[in-house]
């Protein structure tokens, strides 16, 4: 006769491999739907780490994604342009999203939107799991999205943590269209109608993260060594800052050391005078990414042409 | 440690496991180790200060116990002050100081500010340092022996489920359980995994996702209009309950797996027909605590009518001080003593109003009205709780009242609502079910197997999909 130790052990096995089993089912379904989303944020994640082949790639945060327009891009420089960057993105993420590029085809041009305080934000990390459905299809991304923690390597094994607050996306994501011709960008269209503020104290009292430099200065190498031809740059911002951010000074001296070439328009005159092309003190509105966008391309054409 | 961590999912089976595996005599050890090292896991140092007050308390349990008349009150007043200047140091210490310094400035005083203290406050300082408050008091009353084992004594004080957070337990309760050797029992084991369970859901899946709401709207209160801050308010009023109350049960099925039971923290407060009776329903741990050893000792109810009023108002004005040194909280008990001397003078007007338009006569519809405006008096004084500070709390107050618009909903958070409101409709089923028809159509407790496997799994499936999995900390912790 069994004891009762066995029989909960039994039981616990039992429900435990019915688990494991409902898990995996249910993390490889949900997969599928997800990788095939044509709307969305996920969507473009999906595009870049998947498809992007373009010859030009822009990385960054929202500040890219606003400020950018690859139209603009494609126009001037006459090659095809992706916007790759993501709301509420860091360095963390661009990296990785860069590593899976660059283990398809090199791009002829990165051009890698820093944030003014890239490596004193107190964000970055938790901001990772965007990548968590990648995990298992793209083997480059898994050191970076590890970087979340010392458990995630464990934790990435349950599928339900995959994709873990996904369903309603990729239910609503299924059946929407992504309007075409727009690679990845999202214009702004409110117009910032306030005073400009000034900025005297910057950021966090904390001192500037080393993981994130350290991968900013992965970034730049690996991209370099990859054949592309890569561009620092600081979008403008509608804020006048008394002292230039440690992160900038920062950036500025590893580019400066692997010969990049860093644009800092964070305190650009021009914008400064033309609250028009804002949409926050952050952001760029649709007018003014564009014009942003030409003084981009200008530049990019000189340094190609080099 | 927290108990939403994959640490914590590691720790929890190992010392559950090791517990059974070890010879009874020994398992107070094992507990003890494994309770300073899930204490340790935050900030290793402040063990130190937990360590003090035990050793404090554990020899003013004995001094107590052998001493009468006037030397056994000097023996508990001293283990008070004690324990009382700790939490005053740690706790309370700059909140003093920022408030004299204030005050100077306010009279134009020209004196250097009085410096402050760079310190955090000690996990759960306020929880610990009432339980072992209790344990001296009522050795001094005598309906405790006092401890002479100091490891069990330790124990008493660190026991690692309810150390950061309660449930604030009685020397009654617990002391007797760590002499105590507890089988292997299958049913504890799976009472206390189903307590954990819903737990983890009332915290992950309800608490965690209406946080982000609420602090995307109480972190920018200027930014927002009056139905906004309404809808906000009332996800906090949910946010904080399940945040709590999971935490609570999370605590008392760790501790059940083991053999040992936790008293019942919070008991559907929402449910509440009463004000009094909400605080019969919430915290319960606490509010027995100041009970028992504030309100009764100030002479309870059995006083002057104004004398009652006072030791009401009194003993909410200390509960809400007890939650944090900040105006804010100290507005919120008082807030709370208010409703409940109000309800105390218009008892009788409110019946006989109530017996006028005939509503008495409608009990059901009577009660539906009383829990609505009981929910939404305590959502009301939940917003002092919650804003940052005090002028927070009046502009929302102020707006929810003048200023109109369209409640806040962007791309972005409109995930935060649809899993929110289905969280929170399956927690309103299952506490629904348990008021009012409590041991019937059991879902975790089926008795067919096939029943209760399926519900574990989709509980455990929508904690890991629809949860917040980013190890929010528990709002209680900071008490």
């Amino acid at each position: 006769m069994k004891s009762k130790y066995q029989i909960f052990i039994i039981k616990l096995f039992a429900l435990f491999s019915l688990l494991i089993v409902i898990d995996f089912g249910t993390g490889k379904l949900l997969e599928y739907f997800f990788l095939k989303l044509k709307a969305g944020q996920n969507a473009n994640v999906t595009y870049a780490i998947n498809n992007a082949e373009e010859d030009l790639i822009i990385f960054g945060s929202s500040k890219a994604n606003h400020n950018y327009d690859p139209s603009v891009f494609k126009d001037s420089l006459q090659i095809s342009t992706f916007n790759a960057g993501i709301d509420g993105q860091t360095i963390l993420y661009h990296f990785g999203v860069l590593k899976c590029v660059l283990a398809r085809k090199a791009p002829k041009v990165i051009i890698l939107d820093l944030h003014p305080d890239e490596f004193e934000l107190d964000r970055g990390y938790d901001e990772l799991s965007i990548l968590l459905p990648y995990y298992y299809t793209h083997k480059e991304i898994q050191p970076v999205i590890n970087l979340r923690g010392k458990f995630e390597k464990y934790k990435v094994l349950s599928g339900f943590y995959r994709f873990n607050s996904l369903p309603l996306k990729i239910i609503s994501n299924s059946i929407k269209i992504q309007s075409e011709g727009v690679q990845g960008y999202i214009p702004l269209n409110k117009t910032w109608n306030k005073s400009m503020e000034e900025k005297t104290k910057i950021t966090s009292q904390k001192g500037p993260d080393m993981v994130k430099i350290d991968i900013f200065k992965s970034f730049l190498k690996e991209a370099k060594n990859a054949g592309s031809t890569v561009i620092v740059c600081i979008s403008p911002l509608f804020e006048k800052r008394k002292e230039i951010s440690k992160s900038i000074t920062i950036a500025r001296k590893i580019c400066q050391a692997q010969n990049v070439q860093l644009l800092d328009f964070s305190q650009d005159n021009y914008f400064f005078s033309h609250p028009e092309n804002f949409s926050d003190p952050s952001h760029l509105s649709a007018q003014g990414a564009e014009i942003y966008s030409k003084f981009i391309a200008h530049i990019t054409k000189e340094i190609i042409n080099k | 440690m927290l108990f939403n961590s994959f640490q914590f999912l590691i720790f929890f089976p190992v010392v559950t496991f090791l517990y059974f595996l070890i010879p009874h005599k020994w398992r107070w050890l094992h507990l003890l180790i494994a309770s300073c090292v899930f204490y340790m896991a935050f900030i290793p140092v402040y063990i130190l200060i937990l360590f003090f007050t035990i050793i404090i308390d554990y020899i003013a349990g004995i001094m107590i116990g052998n001493a009468e008349g006037k030397k056994k009150k000097a023996y508990l007043a001293l283990s008070i002050i004690a324990n009382v200047g700790v939490l005053a140091i740690f706790k309370y210490y700059n909140f003093f100081i920022s408030n004299i310094n204030d005050l100077l400035h306010n009279l134009n005083i020209q004196i250097h500010d009085l410096p402050y203290l760079n310190i955090l406050l000690p996990i759960g300082l306020s929880f610990h340092t009432f339980q072992a408050m209790s344990y001296t008091i009522e050795v001094y009353r005598g309906n405790q022996k006092p401890e002479r084992h100091f490891g069990i004594y330790a124990l008493y004080v660190m026991f690692y489920p309810q150390l950061v957070a309660g449930p604030i337990e009685r020397p009654q309760n617990m002391l007797h359980q760590f002499h105590e050797k507890h089988e292997f029992d299958l049913t504890n084991i799976s009472s206390g995994l189903k307590t954990m369970l819903w737990g983890f859901f009332m915290k992950l899946v309800v608490a965690d996702r209406l946080a982000l709401y609420v602090n995307s709207v109480y972190n920018n209160v200027d930014q927002h209009n009056g139905p906004t801050l309404i809808l906000a308010t009332l996800f906090f009023s949910f946010q904080i309950y399940c945040d709590f109350a999971g935490y609570s049960l999370i605590a008392i099925g760790s501790a059940k797996t083991m053999g040992f039971n936790l008293m019942t923290n919070f008991r559907r407060p929402y449910f509440s027909k009463s004000i009094s009776e909400f605080w019969s329903r919430w915290h319960i741990s606490l509010s027995t605590w100041f009970r028992d050893y504030l309100y009764i000792s100030l002479g309870g109810s059995r006083v002057s009518i104004p004398r009652w009023y006072f030791n009401l108002f009194f003993v909410f004005l200390v509960s809400g001080f007890w939650h944090g040194a900040n105006w804010t909280f100290v507005i919120w008990g008082a807030l709370n003593g208010f409703y409940l001397i109000f309800a105390a003078m218009t008892q009788k007007w409110r019946e006989s109003v109530n017996h006028t338009i005939r509503l008495d006569r409608v009990p059901w519809l009577m009660n539906v009205i009383r829990v609505i405006t009981t929910f939404l008096l305590c959502a009301f004084a939940w917003i002092f709780f919650r804003a940052n500070n005090v002028s927070d709390a009046f502009t929302i107050v102020e707006k929810i009242f003048t200023t109109p618009g369209k409640i806040f909903v962007t791309p972005g958070n409109k995930s935060i609502f649809i899993y929110g409101v289905f969280g929170l409709t399956l927690l309103w089923l299952y506490e629904y079910k348990k008021e009012f028809f409590d041991g019937k159509f059991p879902v975790l407790t089926n008795r067919k197997i096939y029943v209760r496997y399926i519900s574990y799994i989709a509980l455990v499936a929508i904690i890991l999909l629809f949860g917040v999995l980013d190890g929010g900390q528990f709002i209680y912790f900071q008490f």
